[in-house]
């Protein structure tokens, strides 16, 4: 996809994803940049899904203890403090 | 004077009421951090046994080092990095034994650019970013993201789980890993972009 004229290049798009997606793309560099990823469909998705993934990660590897390990460690902060 | 129970109190509060020998408040401390804890330590060694220990390690380690404390976000950055250190130092001694070599090559699942730096596409430029959240009332999407998280090269993984998923700093990360903070940011950056490029071919 050409994004044309004064427009970044695809590959300096991919490059500016961490910048873009943190909003820390600065001065009149976030204008040509965000229209690139509107005119460039390949771009404009694989930004939107960059952006996504840490969100998707955190929920997907959600945890919680389970019940025997919280009462082990329960268990060992008491000793610990009774051993004072 | 309103007297608050361990539930209601700021972390910042229960600290100082814990450094000061209040055993409930600690415990309320424990309860609040125990998960994400757990979690950060089980992401990272992928051994719930291992990861136990790391939880109990660093609890009893915030014990002692109750009345140092100055502030809620000291103690929760502290608990974390204590964490994050304990398990990449497991990490570190298991990597002397042989790896087993399952880890997929990275230069597939990073972006590819044609003489002209226009990217090129793999497939078709499917935008799943607005149905992530449906989709992860799907079992098998979740099992999908943790396949695809697992899969990364461990170097990659660790960046990623640290500062994607733990909420750790880059500056934290470089010191923890031995690393410039631009090695850091540069890894992470590689690492988003494979698991992208792993999750869009699952859910093409």
């Amino acid at each position: 996809m050409t994004a044309g004229g004064t427009l970044p290049s695809c590959r300096e798009v991919v490059d500016g994803l961490p910048e873009w997606s943190e909003g820390a793309l600065g001065g009149g560099a976030r204008e040509p940049y965000e229209r690139h990823l509107e005119v460039c469909p390949p771009c404009g998705s694989l930004a939107r899904t960059y952006q996504a993934v840490g969100a998707l990660a955190r929920a997907a590897l959600d945890v919680e203890m389970p019940p025997r390990a919280r009462e082990r460690l329960r268990r060992a902060l008491l000793r610990r403090v009774g051993g004072r | 004077m309103q007297v608050l129970s361990p539930g209601d109190a700021a972390d910042d509060d229960l600290v100082a009421l814990a450094a000061a020998g209040d055993g409930a408040a600690f415990g309320e401390l424990v309860s609040r951090h125990q998960d994400r804890i757990y979690g950060l330590a089980l992401r990272l060694l992928r051994d719930a046994a291992e990861a136990e220990e790391v939880v109990q390690e660093t609890f009893l380690a915030a014990l002692e080092k109750l009345a140092s404390f100055r502030g809620d976000a000291a103690f929760t950055t502290w608990l974390h990095r204590v964490a994050a250190n304990a398990a990449l130092m497991r990490l570190r001694r298991r990597r002397r034994a042989p790896e087993v070599a399952s880890d997929r090559p990275m230069e597939e699942l990073l972006p590819r650019f044609d003489e002209q730096d226009h990217l090129v596409a793999r497939g078709p430029s499917h935008d799943w970013s607005k149905r992530a959240d449906e989709q992860l009332a799907d079992r098998e999407i979740r099992k999908a993201v943790e396949r695809a998280v697992q899969n990364l090269p461990e170097d990659y993984r660790i960046v990623f789980l640290l500062r994607d998923v733990e909420g750790l700093s880059s500056e934290a990360m470089a010191e923890l890993l031995g690393m410039s903070v631009a090695a850091v940011k540069s890894r992470l950056h590689r690492a988003r972009l494979a698991l992208r490029e792993s999750l869009s071919r699952f859910l093409e």
